[in-house]
């Protein structure tokens, strides 16, 4: 069963289409990491999950609840936490926690002591005297000290020391399988490590959507080496991107790869090569797919 | 419920500043209201009102607006609230922190001013707190759930006003005129298209925080306005507020002669169209009743020939004592011809209000203090009490209140044996069989009226004496009643019973009265 499920969901600001005719499926159980570059439509697209904005056509479901029908009760397994959420800065963190508890009938307020321990908040200090990455952690810990089926997290990481963003990791560590994950970051180093899922949106559109051992597969660095000086031939294959000739040695990113296709495709457009593979990071990939959608975008613009 | 205290208490510990604030204002305010001359120049200055009324449209923002339900990066909105219980507590806070404190300010008004807070008036207080909380903190929080901050709230309300500037340079008066009844008519008509969208605005933003179709709806009701205004001058709203009587008519208008003919034609001074003026008299005037003439229009018509003005808003208190009143109308110089040649049957259509009296009720004046039954209660100023009027004008000698409101209709009786003033020196007492009447309205027609402080001031004022006596120093003019320790009078209190509009087909016009031009002197007075 899936967590969260969108069909056609579009969200349009007058001519712009923030998001467009997105159709997204984050499987229960899963850490969704939604990459893309600034602009690309993410938090648009968490806005339209959370009903904090109304979606202009299609429709999303979360744990079976249709977005728009999100409020009051049916928040009770929801976390959300944003970097751009105004929280209430005039309360103390302990009283900003002990403020949420009644809303939730799942509240644990072992794990509240345990967060706040391992957050290390320091319980009586206003939130307005905190940190950003302080603020973040207290956020997380009142979206987590209630076990959420399922916790929504915009760009939690960005902005934020490697010492805090390795806090907050651990912290979203400890509910690997108990509670679905879908995240949207910058910061891809950390994501690589414990995303089960990733996806990629550019423009609105969501272009990659797949289990994070898919897209480890199927992306590689190709390097392919032969005798003679290497020609480009006269249309790149559409799964090879970034593609760079320079003397007998060529660079390009496989986007499909498969080790005998890929081989034969080399072969065929390059003549007799020896092809050496090596698998991408997921910043990596974030980054072929930015550049390939920019290049596409001028080449688009051009015409 | 718990839900409810729990977030109550979150908003009281958060905006404590601000409703300590309104509290120690509110106080302030109850205390000087209560002693008018202490602290005087702060009286003058009016800063005292104007800070608690600040400070409550403050105290409603902040706790409205607490939980912000515009933007999207507002985090109550992602957390479980259930909004009835959101708006429960919100409400609940607003009456604890405005509504309480002034409750309490007006008990001790009222105490203050002699007033028992008996446990009839405790349902009138519990009224003027919710026309409080529909007329101030509703519509306040109605903008302050489409607003994001008070800034933004300030920037839409001095739009608002600008709005409403920019409506009043429409030149209304174009329109014809409208009765006070056909206003109030289109007032409700108004009030019911404004309460309701607010309404729904502010439950929509609890419930859903969209505030682009709220705002939209919000903006377009507000067409309601001029919308009003214009309605409440056509026939149809006329006709809402005046009906036709369903059995007899309780007036009955004749012509009345003066002996040196029935009306009269005023030319303009400014050398417009003359004006057509004639007085009629109610014959089948009830001792009970008071008739309030809100309006008339007049129909003149000869052989051959028809006109009618356009509707008149002329208010005329009609009693027993002065059952007649004068219709005129500016008609165009050839009508005024064919008037002039005799012959000229005359129509006219009054717009009134009947008001039914009570039983009189004496009273008497002789102790420092007397209860005006079922107005309130009048205590004497002893040092003023030997002034009783200056160049024939009465002037406040006794203290008055009442509490809440005054009634719709109240008429105070003095008969020439109850009278009690001092005679100026030379002047003869007045003669038996002489009386003096007068007819005061109250100024709401709501249980109570919309005032912070629920003690009415008035004052027992004096009137002509009928038939009329001839003022000993200054003959030419009449010589009034006052009330002074010791004179016993009536009062009779009264309710409306019905606004009607009632044809009457008053015959020929009659004889021309010659014109009297008004002096400068005839001015002055």
């Amino acid at each position: 069963m899936n967590a969260i499920e969108t069909v056609a969901l579009t969200r349009r600001f007058r001519r712009v289409e923030a998001v467009r005719e997105l159709n997204l499926q984050v499987a229960e159980g899963s850490v969704y990491a939604l990459m893309g570059p600034n602009g690309a439509g993410k938090s648009t697209l968490i806005k339209l999950l959370m009903n904090l904005m109304a979606p202009t056509s299609g429709h999303a479901r979360l744990l079976g609840i249709d977005s728009e029908q999100l409020y009051g009760a049916k928040l009770q397994s929801i976390g959300y936490v944003s970097e751009n959420q105004k929280l209430p800065d005039w309360m103390t963190v302990e009283a900003f926690l002990a403020y949420w508890r009644p809303f939730y009938p799942t509240w644990d307020k072992n794990l509240e002591r345990s967060l706040v321990r391992r957050f290390e908040l320091p319980p009586k200090q206003k939130l307005k005297r905190l940190s950003r990455g302080m603020r973040m952690k207290a956020a997380l810990a009142s979206a987590l000290a209630f076990h959420p089926r399922l916790l929504i997290l915009d760009e939690p990481l960005s902005g934020l020391d490697p010492l805090v963003r390795d806090d907050l990791m651990a912290g979203l560590l400890e509910l690997a399988g108990e509670t679905t994950v879908l995240l949207s970051s910058h910061d891809l180093a950390e994501i690589d490590s414990f995303a089960s899922h990733v996806g990629y949106i550019d423009r609105g559109r969501l272009l990659i959507s797949e289990p994070m051992t898919a897209v480890r597969e199927r992306f590689r660095r190709v390097e392919a080496t032969s005798e003679n000086t290497l020609q480009p031939p006269a249309t790149l294959p559409p799964e090879w991107l970034q593609a760079t000739f320079d003397g007998p040695k060529a660079c390009w990113t496989e986007i499909e790869f498969d080790p005998s296709a890929s081989i034969a495709r080399a072969a065929s457009l390059l003549g007799p090569v020896t092809i050496e593979p090596r698998p991408l990071t997921l910043r990596e990939v974030f980054l072929t797919m930015a550049h390939a959608q920019r290049e596409k975008a001028a080449k688009d613009g051009a015409r | 419920m718990k839900m409810i205290f729990h977030i109550l208490l979150k908003d009281l510990r958060r905006h404590w500043l601000e409703i300590s604030g309104f509290v120690v204002v509110c106080f302030v305010w109850a205390w000087q209201e209560s002693h008018p001359l202490a602290f005087e120049w702060l009286h003058q200055r009016g800063i005292i009102p104007i800070l608690l009324f600040v400070l409550w449209i403050l105290v409603t923002l902040r706790l409205i607006q607490g939980e912000c339900m515009v933007g999207d990066r507002e985090f109550w909105p992602t957390r479980p609230y259930r909004w009835p219980r959101l708006m429960a507590a919100k409400v609940l806070a607003l009456v604890l922190c405005l509504n309480l404190p002034l409750l309490c300010a007006q008990i001790y008004l009222l105490h203050h001013a002699k007033i028992p807070v008996t446990s009839t008036l405790i349902p009138g207080l519990l009224i003027l707190q919710g026309m409080f909380l529909l007329l101030l903190t509703f519509p306040v929080a109605v903008l302050a759930s489409i607003t994001a901050s008070i800034v933004q709230w300030v920037i839409t309300v001095v739009g608002l006003i600008l709005a409403i500037i920019a409506l009043l340079s429409i030149p209304w008066d174009k329109l014809p005129n409208g009765l006070s009844g056909g206003e109030d008519v289109a007032s409700w008509i108004g009030f019911g298209i404004l309460v309701p969208v607010m309404a729904l605005v502010l439950l929509w933003q609890f419930a859903r925080h969209r505030e682009t179709p709220a705002r939209w709806l919000l903006g377009l009701s507000l067409l309601s306005i001029p919308l009003c205004i214009l309605l409440s001058s056509t026939p149809m709203v006329r006709g809402i507020a005046y009906p036709l009587p369903h059995s007899s008519n309780p007036m009955q208008l004749t012509i009345a002669d003066s002996g040196s003919g029935k009306w009269e034609l005023r030319p303009s001074p400014v050398g417009g169209p003359p004006e057509i003026a004639f007085t009629v008299v109610d014959r089948a005037f009830d001792s009970d009743s008071v008739i309030r003439v809100d309006g008339y229009r007049v129909e003149f018509s000869g052989p051959g020939w028809h006109w009618q003005s356009k509707w008149k808003n002329q208010t005329t208190t009609l009693t027993h004592a002065w059952p007649d009143f004068e219709i005129s109308a500016v008609v165009p110089e050839e009508i005024a011809g064919r008037v002039a040649q005799g012959n000229t049957n005359v129509k006219v259509d009054v717009a009134f209000e009947t008001f039914h009296l009570d039983r009189a009720q004496a009273v008497n004046t002789q102790g420092n203090q007397f209860l005006v039954p079922g107005v309130g209660r009048c205590e004497w100023e002893d040092y003023r009490s030997r002034v009783l009027s200056v160049d024939g004008v009465s002037i406040g000698q006794q203290s008055c209140v009442a509490p809440l409101r005054l009634p719709p209709i109240w008429v105070t009786e003095i008969d020439s044996a109850g009278d009690a003033c001092p005679l100026r020196e030379g002047e003869p007492p007045v003669p038996p069989g002489h009386f003096a009447l007068r007819v005061e309205f109250g100024n709401s027609d709501m249980p109570v009226e919309f005032d912070p402080n629920p003690v009415r001031d008035f004052n027992l004022s004096g009137s002509p004496w009928i038939p009329a006596i001839p003022d000993s120093f200054t003959p030419k003019d009449s010589r009034n009643a006052s009330f002074c320790r010791g004179t016993r009078f009536t009062i009779r209190t009264g309710r409306p019973v019905e606004s009607l509009r009632a044809p009457f087909d008053l015959g020929d016009l009659g004889k021309q009265k010659p014109f009297k031009k008004k002096t400068d002197e005839d001015d002055s007075e």
